[in-house]
């Protein structure tokens, strides 16, 4: 009784030990965003240091306790970055784009320049010990000026030049700095803006302060942003500022524009041409794959699974190779190894044996043949697999009384094992489609969508929606579209997720038929 | 040679276990903590540069804090991730003070407010070559600080190439003596269909991308793809293809593999193919390439450099960095040493003038027109592939092919 006691003690103590520190990690992480600026961060962090405590303290919230980390991967892999690619669908995120309009604002304003005949100053710091008190800088003419910018007479103060240099050596009760002192108080220098002429001097290296002068100035009220140099003013249209004789500022910025990337995929020939063609595509790879892969996989399964056979688990284990090697290498061999032009392979044992050599990436027709021959080697292991463990789960009675019935080995194979089969694996072929639909790596490695149809599309014959999406990302104009590129996922999501959802209700339907038998 | 050496002296291993596994919870507790690190902080400087680079600007940062007392740190990335990383992390404050990267960013992290342009004193911007500043320059300002100027030229195999070839007429008299496709051996290629070393044969005859005003500027309405030298440039790469003297397609890969197992007679590449050819055991040199018809192949000019952030709270360190530390013809020297490709710094030039690769690939350059640094480039890289992916694979004539081309660059670029 008594150990049991302790025991439950201890586990209390090691719970509120791991629970105390993780609140204080917890607290400072959350302390350390705020300060930092980073809010939603912050508020995560707050949501998380909630719901860890109540639950771990909340005797109901018990089956929680094993969920919550599921919970909080599913939300931080999947849906903020569903919810992030919806939002960015909406911008006009894209290379030119990529700051808020604040941002770009203060950027105008921090810009300055320098005149050809801009004043150099050296100068020299005085203080006391730890702390710069003024500055005198000098040019063809001197300078006393206070740590906060302001340009004083020298009349004000008693200067002492013991060593006659003509550099003061004592400026009032204030000493001249030694070099180092100066880098220590650098980020204070740096600050320093001393207002003079149309613009300031501020330190421009580590000795000499410079005149410079501002560039831009923006009035808040006409939403205008105005050059001094030339006079020019800018107005704010399609997210940049541009003048009324068209020069254009960078940086532009990030902002709303509705359902306008969606639109451009409709309205735009260049993106929508491609859409259909690829889109067809995609699920005839995903069909053919799907499908040719698990008949092989299926046939191999069955004839693994026949006892009189020898040496079954050596043929297993060659037969799962092409899974177990991974992708990345078996790609890049299928890629230059075997099919590469004249080097590959292939073509140079066609060319010996047979004199003749194939396009094999390099039409439209042999390209889509050879990634779905590389892809279907690369997925009948799976198949084949998940098969073995479906037929295992065949109760042997039923082959049985089928035998018993006088069914031959193909209506033994049609009308029990098939559909039994079918039933269990029909959810595991539903997710290798949808995986397939979206199997970047496997294009991107074997052709990169290629081959070319037509010069300057973007779409080439091999690309499936995923990696056409892709391109789209970095085939603007000046580089990047990441918003239409979103919006071109956010579509792919809503395609996969409506054929996930219509094939369950299919297999749901097939389950209840074999709850029937 | 290494006293060291991994085995040999006992407790060395298990010294070097416990080492790597310090090393794997550092670099993990680093990879948490980095975004907390590589902010921008006022009054410290931080560089991002790729493993090349890197111990070089190491080397000048420990210079710079032993001569100033301002800390310098080096973060080692890739060239991509910089290119890439820069843009979102410098508005929220994360980014570094200064990149090392190549000129062709400049339209793009110009575009996106990334960097700020620099201010030299005009006796520094004298010292520099002006080929560099004006591919480090992007409407009419600067926003690098050039080291070097890299491109291509020919690389020859000397087993097989005794004698480089001067003009193009010997330089298909050598292609068709050892070339033997049976054997894959090849007198000469370039990596098609990309066109970045192929285009010295393209520009020769004088085809260019976008038209350029005296001052160096870009006229981006007057397109080169389908100027005549550019059409007669790709005649002579698709009479190659069609005579079985080259490949239709030489990917990247397979154009180093060819190298490096010494098939390839010679070969338009630039100075990184080089240790990848000799890793092979090839004995290669450099030539300037061949003159076609007595003109010129101009290669295009790669610049490297330093570019500043334009968020940087350190804008004088910065510069005192590079006007003290940075832009000196020690610190170019050093630079040199450790990436000996031709100096952009025309004091330091001067002075490594006896290095004979670096020479020939200095002289093949000094034809070169600076790769455009404008944003634009993106689209025209990917439509001028695919004409060329065309014009390689035999389905169009160099003609047709580069007219649509040029055309699908008029029409995207007018609206």
């Amino acid at each position: 009784m008594e150990k049991v006691m302790e025991r439950r003690l201890l586990r209390f103590l090691v719970k509120i030990t791991l629970i105390s520190l993780f609140n204080a990690l917890a607290i400072f992480a959350c302390v350390f965003f705020a300060i930092s600026g980073d809010l939603y961060l912050s508020t995560a962090g707050v949501v998380m240091l909630v719901a860890v405590n109540s639950i771990a303290f909340k005797k109901k919230s018990y089956p929680l306790k094993y969920l919550l980390p599921g919970l909080f991967f599913l939300t931080a892999m999947v849906v903020i970055p569903i919810f992030y690619n919806v939002y960015l669908s909406l911008t006009n995120y894209s290379t030119g784009h990529v700051i808020g309009k604040n941002d770009a604002i203060n950027l105008f304003l921090n810009r300055e320049y320098l005149r050809p005949d801009a004043k150099k100053y050296s100068f020299k710091a005085y203080g006391n010990d730890s702390d710069i008190v003024l500055l005198l800088l000098k040019s063809d003419e001197e300078l006393l000026v206070d740590m906060n910018g302001e340009i004083h007479d020298p009349v004000e103060f008693d200067i002492v030049d013991c060593d006659l240099d003509g550099t003061p050596d004592k400026i009032g009760q204030w000493k001249a700095m030694e070099a180092s002192k100066i880098v220590s108080k650098i980020s204070l220098l740096q600050k320093l803006r001393i207002p003079y002429g149309n613009g300031w001097l501020r330190l421009s290296t580590l000795r000499e302060f410079r005149q410079y002068e501002h560039q831009y100035v923006y009035d808040e009220a006409t939403d205008t942003l105005t050059d001094l140099k030339t006079g020019k003013t800018y107005r704010p249209e399609k997210a940049r500022f541009i003048s009324s004789d068209g020069d254009v500022l960078d940086p532009g910025w990030t902002e709303y524009v509705g359902l306008q990337n969606y639109l451009r995929i409709i309205n735009t020939e260049k993106y929508r041409k491609p859409f259909f063609g690829v889109f067809i595509w995609t699920i005839e790879w995903s069909l053919f794959t799907v499908l040719i892969s698990f008949a092989i996989g299926l046939f191999l399964a069955i004839m693994l699974n026949d006892s009189k056979l020898r040496f079954r688990k050596l043929y297993r284990s060659l037969l799962i190779v092409p899974y177990a090697m991974p992708s990345f290498i078996s790609l890049l061999v299928w890629r230059y190894g075997f099919y590469s032009g004249e080097f590959g392979f292939f073509n140079r044992m066609l060319k010996n044996l047979a004199g003749i050599s194939i396009p094999w990436l390099d039409t439209v027709f042999w390209a889509r043949f050879s990634v779905l021959l590389t892809n279907i080697w690369l997925t009948f292991p799976y198949m084949m697999l998940v098969s073995l463990g479906a037929l295992q789960a065949i109760p042997p009675h039923l082959l049985e009384a089928a035998k018993i019935d006088g069914a031959g080995s193909w209506q033994k194979f049609r009308k029990v094992t098939f559909p039994l089969v079918i039933v269990t694996l029909a959810p595991l072929l539903i997710g290798s489609f949808a995986t397939t639909f979206n199997n970047f790596t496997v294009i991107w490695l074997l052709t990169e969508g290629r081959p070319v149809t037509g010069i300057g599309d973007v779409a080439g014959a091999t690309d499936i929606l995923i990696s056409y999406a892709y391109k789209l990302a970095f085939s603007g104009r000046e580089g990047s579209e990441m918003a239409l590129s979103a919006a071109v996922s956010v579509v792919i999501f809503a395609i996969v997720v409506t054929i996930s959802i219509i094939s369950f209700r299919r297999t749901r339907v097939l389950e209840d038929v074999a709850n029937e038998i | 040679m290494n006293p060291l050496k991994p085995g040999i002296i006992p407790g060395y291993r298990k010294e070097e276990n416990m080492r790597r596994k310090v090393l794997i919870v550092l670099a993990v507790s680093m990879l948490f903590l980095s975004s907390v690190i590589t902010a921008t902080v006022d009054g410290k400087l931080i560089i991002w540069a790729d493993d090349t680079r890197t111990p070089i600007f190491k080397e000048l940062a420990r210079e710079y804090t032993e001569m100033t007392g301002i800390i310098v740190t080096v973060y080692e990335m890739t060239m991509d991730a910089i290119a890439e990383q820069v843009v979102t992390a410098s508005p929220a404050g994360e980014g570094p003070d200064l990149i090392v990267g190549a000129h062709d960013w400049i339209g793009r992290l110009v575009r996106n407010g990334t960097i700020a342009s620099i201010d030299l004193p005009e006796d520094l911007l004298l010292q520099f070559d002006p080929v560099t500043i004006a591919a480090m320059s992007f409407e009419g300002k600067l926003y690098g600080v050039p080291y070097s100027r890299e491109g291509v030229a020919l690389l020859y195999n000397k087993d097989l190439v005794p004698e480089p070839p001067q003009t193009w007429d010997e330089l298909i008299d050598i292609t068709r003596e050892i070339t033997n496709p049976a054997i894959g051996q090849y007198g000469f290629i370039v990596e098609l269909p990309f066109p970045y070393n192929s285009f010295p044969v393209l520009s020769a005859l004088g085809g260019y991308i976008f038209g350029q005003r005296s001052d160096g500027t870009l006229l981006m309405d007057d397109i080169g793809l389908d100027s005549v030298g550019m059409i007669l440039g790709a005649t002579l790469i698709d009479w190659l293809i069609e005579e079985g003297l080259m490949p239709g397609e030489i990917p990247w890969e397979t154009m180093t593999g060819l190298l490096s197992e010494g098939k390839a007679g010679m070969v338009i590449t630039g100075p990184w193919s080089i240790p990848i050819a000799e890793s092979g055991g090839v004995n290669v040199g450099v030539a300037p390439i061949p003159t076609i018809c007595g003109q010129r192949p101009r290669p295009f000019v790669g610049v490297s450099g330093i570019m500043v952030n334009a968020y940087s709270p350190n804008k004088a360190i910065i510069q005192d960095f590079i006007e003290n530390q940075y832009a000196t013809k020690e610190s170019m020297l050093k630079i040199f040493e450790m990436d000996p490709r031709p100096s952009a710094f025309i004091p330091a030039f001067e002075e490594t003038r006896d290095d004979p690769v670096m020479n020939a690939f200095a002289e093949s350059i000094s034809f070169g027109m600076p790769l455009p640094n404008v944003p634009e480039m993106n689209t025209v890289w990917s439509v001028w592939t695919d004409a060329m992916t065309l014009i390689c694979n035999q389905t169009l004539s160099p003609h047709e092919a580069l007219r649509q081309a040029a055309k699908v660059l008029e029409d995207t670029f007018s609206n």
